[in-house]
């Protein structure tokens, strides 16, 4: 009697266990949600996050709110997220320098592969070589001219950051030194072109629209043509198509991420949801205004786009021996 | 000129939004209502409201910390004159002569000849900012580092020499300033400088925390110190007598060298509004037919050192604006406020953003009028404000600076931050330093090492192409003729001891 007792308690008990566990990633999502990003309020990376937290507000029925947690290397913001369970209430807005290069420089309390589970990639960025629009340089191979004669002023945004990879690679290729000069952000390095402090500068392909007429593009630092090229930079080479069998490449891309650990229900109606809002044209046309729309989703593919980065970049790092050892 | 008439009514539109002028008039109140409470100054109110633009868009959310600095830096002057204790760093100079003519029975009138002052000097470096601005904008686009070195030196070596007590406690701070800018991650190769093994530390001491820290923690410590102050006044006195215009045209050399020299002292990078006001107050003691009768209740000894201080306001704005370099520590605080919304301070600005430039110029001229009307009232309300106990005000100020630092970040890291400067700030005054000297070099550190480092890589090791800028030749040249500017340093030195700007 005793001992039934017991079982049944047990069982009922399990049971109670068993569907309070389910009904709760049932109803997921029953609070409001947190979106972590790593950058200050107002850019074009916050932007997107908001955009992302709209969307996904539509779809989920609770409101999902921004936080905004800049600095520190973006591993305050990645911790941010780290440090809170593993429900879905709290997500993250990846980009390049949190989950490749930031983890591959800084000896970053977290394994970005390992600690958290990208959902999907929205947003694509690819760099270019600009010089100043009165400069005598017109082709690429004109500056492949120039450049070979001389170590040339070039300005890039970080030490570390995609566009100095761009130049670096660059350089390895072509087997040219410049004289590279950290000018902070990418407008600042175009900025420099036009006042005359760098003769070429790595920025992005989109910089070419809010820098008009001031600047000149030479080629676009990448292999094979993507769509948004011939948008954005219209009749810009790039460096595969002049130089077959030349490597340039960029990563540079952006999606949102739950901690690792989360329960495969939440994050299957957080991909369903997100496949929802942001395969949308309205959504599309949005983020094409601020960069490149590149869509990737689901775990294991976006997983996959992330290795690509962290494979491209990794060898760059290491010869340049900013690999946190 | 810059988007031309559509970006004028642009900036017309988003000004005449009922929430813009809402902004408007409660940051002009609350700005007054900051300056009159002593210690509480142009950069703490600043940094007091700039959480809550966060969520704003560009054009309302500079319009309300601009709101708040103009009328700052003129409500210091309410209980300079009223009860001789300054509100602000910028009201020290105000106090001599304002509060003598108080004591004699013509604190209305000392009263009105401030805000007159105020508005004549602030509408003056409006006017100036409207027309330089744009023209500098212009040449900051040749600014390189050559020239960004010897603008962040120029800053620099005035502050020190103007701020401190002497040169060699001046140039500690400063150093001490520099050197903190230091931590975090090197910019050009990456290195890891005084991490002390944390990743908050990556990006190095975050500015507002430290900023608030400095300025308005280590205030409210020192005002927490002194016993609850008994003040009383005769309330008859608060009773504002404007100036005729008899009397501002008996002064108007006065208020034109004022607006000129506060001007002027604005757009120097990191001098503000206290360093204005001396300058001009010296000034008109210097020019004056009788000097002797300053100290006793002199009209121009009020009426100079309050357009002064308003009319850095604009000039400060300038190379803020232009070259992203803060004009005033109340500036650098701004500066900050203009990367929340994403916007880059520099020569771009101009072509980017032409309608929120002119919402600048237009709205503050707005400001300025608006607080003819608000600073009558508050006048009248000083009183009160004025006897607000230093119990009520402390904590109540250590809660919004906790808030506020709390939310730039949403990080506990930062409170810390604010916390430790609060105490270095502490300590530094406590010790007899001015730390002015701190904030100018914790603000032009980045800009100084940063641009040094361009200029020796672009230089290949020589020393000449140092000075291979015309621009940067006469920045130089500009510090040279200032440093011999000896008579009238000696003149302002005195009474400048222990200023911290704003």
């Amino acid at each position: 009697m005793t001992f039934f007792k017991t079982l049944m308690a047990a069982a009922v008990g399990s049971l109670v266990t068993f569907t309070t566990a389910a009904v709760a990633q049932d109803d997921y999502p029953n609070k409001p949600i947190t979106l972590v990003v790593s950058f200050p309020a107002g850019g074009n990376a916050d932007i997107i996050a908001r955009l992302n937290a709209e969307g996904l507000s539509r779809e989920l029925g609770v409101p999902v709110n921004v936080i905004n947690v800049p600095g520190g290397g973006m591993i305050p913001a990645v911790m941010n997220v780290l440090e809170k369970p593993a429900d879905g209430y709290t997500l993250f807005r990846w980009t390049t320098p949190s989950v490749v290069i930031g983890p591959l420089v800084r000896k970053a309390p977290y394994d970005p592969m390992a600690d958290m589970t990208p959902l999907f990639a929205d947003e694509t960025v690819a760099n270019a070589l600009y010089v100043s629009a009165d400069s005598e340089i017109e082709t690429f191979e004109q500056f492949f001219e120039v450049a070979k004669t001389k170590k040339m002023k070039m300005g890039v945004n970080n030490i570390g950051a995609p566009p100095h990879l761009s130049a670096v690679q660059l350089g390895q290729e072509f087997d040219l030194e410049f004289n590279n000069l950290v000018m902070k952000t990418v407008p600042a390095s175009l900025l420099g072109l036009v006042g005359g402090q760098v003769e070429v500068a790595v920025g992005q392909v989109g910089s070419f629209k809010t820098m008009g007429d001031e600047i000149r593009p030479l080629v676009i630092l990448d292999n094979d043509r993507k769509d948004f090229y011939e948008r954005d930079l219209p009749g810009v080479p790039t460096v595969g198509e002049v130089f077959p069998g030349k490597n340039a490449a960029t990563w540079i891309k952006g999606g949102i991420a739950v901690k690792a650990g989360t329960p495969q229900a939440v994050i299957d109606k957080l991909v369903a949801a997100s496949e929802a809002a942001f395969t949308t044209d309205e959504f599309i046309a949005q983020v094409n205004n601020l960069t490149a729309y590149s869509w990737v989703i689901g775990v294991e593919d976006t997983t996959a786009t992330i290795q690509e980065g962290i494979d491209l970049y990794k060898p760059f790092l290491d010869q340049l021996g900013l690999l946190a050892k | 000129m810059f988007g031309g008439s559509e970006a004028i009514l642009a900036a017309l539109a988003s000004l005449g939004d009922p929430t813009t002028i809402m902004l408007m008039v409660g940051g002009i109140t609350l700005g007054i209502i900051i300056g009159i409470l002593p210690g509480l100054g142009p950069p703490i109110a600043i940094t007091i409201a700039l959480p809550f633009t966060f969520y704003m868009d560009a054009v309302p959310s500079i319009i309300l910390l601009l709101s708040i600095y103009s009328a700052a830096v003129y409500g210091g002057s309410i209980s300079a004159i009223a009860v001789g204790i300054p509100g602000t760093g910028a009201a020290i100079a105000t106090v001599i002569d304002g509060h003598a003519m108080f004591k004699k029975g013509r604190g209305g009138e000392a009263l009105g000849l401030s805000l007159t002052g105020s508005i004549i000097g602030g509408i003056f470096s409006v006017i100036c900012l409207a027309f330089i601005a744009p023209l500098l904008a212009q040449i900051a686009i040749k600014f390189g580092p050559r020239e960004f070195l010897a603008i962040s030196i120029f800053g620099l070596v005035v502050v020190v020499r103007v701020a401190g007590e002497n040169l060699w406690k001046g140039l500690a701070i400063g150093g001490a300033g520099i050197f903190l800018t230091t931590w975090g991650l090197d910019e050009v190769n990456g290195t890891e400088r005084y991490t002390f093994g944390s990743y908050h530390l990556y990006e190095g001491i975050p500015f507002v925390a430290f900023l608030v820290g400095v300025f308005a923690l280590s205030e409210v410590m020192m005002n927490a110190e002194t016993a609850l102050r008994k003040v009383d006044f005769d309330k008859s006195s608060l009773s504002v007598k404007l100036p005729g215009l008899k009397t501002l045209a008996k002064l108007k050399g006065t208020i034109m060298r004022s607006s000129l020299l506060g001007t002027v002292i604005g757009i120097i990078p990191g001098e503000g509004a206290a360093v204005g006001a001396f300058f001009a107050y010296s000034e008109a003691k210097r020019r004056s037919k009788n000097p002797e009768a300053f100290g006793t209740g002199e009209p121009e000894g009020v009426i100079a050192p309050e357009t002064a201080n308003n009319a850095t306001v604009g000039g400060a704005l300038v190379p803020t604006l232009t070259l992203g370099v803060p004009g005033s520590p109340a500036a650098a605080v701004l500066l900050g406020a203009f990367l929340i919304q994403g916007l880059a301070p520099g020569p771009r600005l101009f072509a980017e953003r032409p309608d929120l430039m002119y919402s600048i110029f237009i709205g503050l001229l707005i400001i300025n009028v608006l607080m003819i009307f608000i600073g009558l009232i508050a006048i009248r309300f000083a009183a009160q404000l004025i006897k607000v106990p230093t119990s009520v005000i402390v904590p109540s100020v250590v809660l919004l600076c906790f808030v506020g630092v709390f939310s730039v970040s949403n990080s506990l890291f930062s409170v810390g931050v604010m916390i430790a400067s609060g105490f270095l700030g502490y300590t530094i005054r406590k010790l007899g330093y001015s730390i002015a000297p701190l904030s100018i070099g914790f603000v032009l550190g980045p800009i100084l090492e940063l641009s040094l480092r361009q200029s020796v890589q672009i230089s290949d090791g020589s020393l000449l192409e140092f000075f291979a800028s015309p621009i940067a030749l006469g920045i130089y040249g500009v510090l040279a003729l200032t440093i011999l500017w000896g008579p009238i340093r000696a003149r302002v030195k005195k009474p400048m001891e222990g200023v911290d700007d704003a």
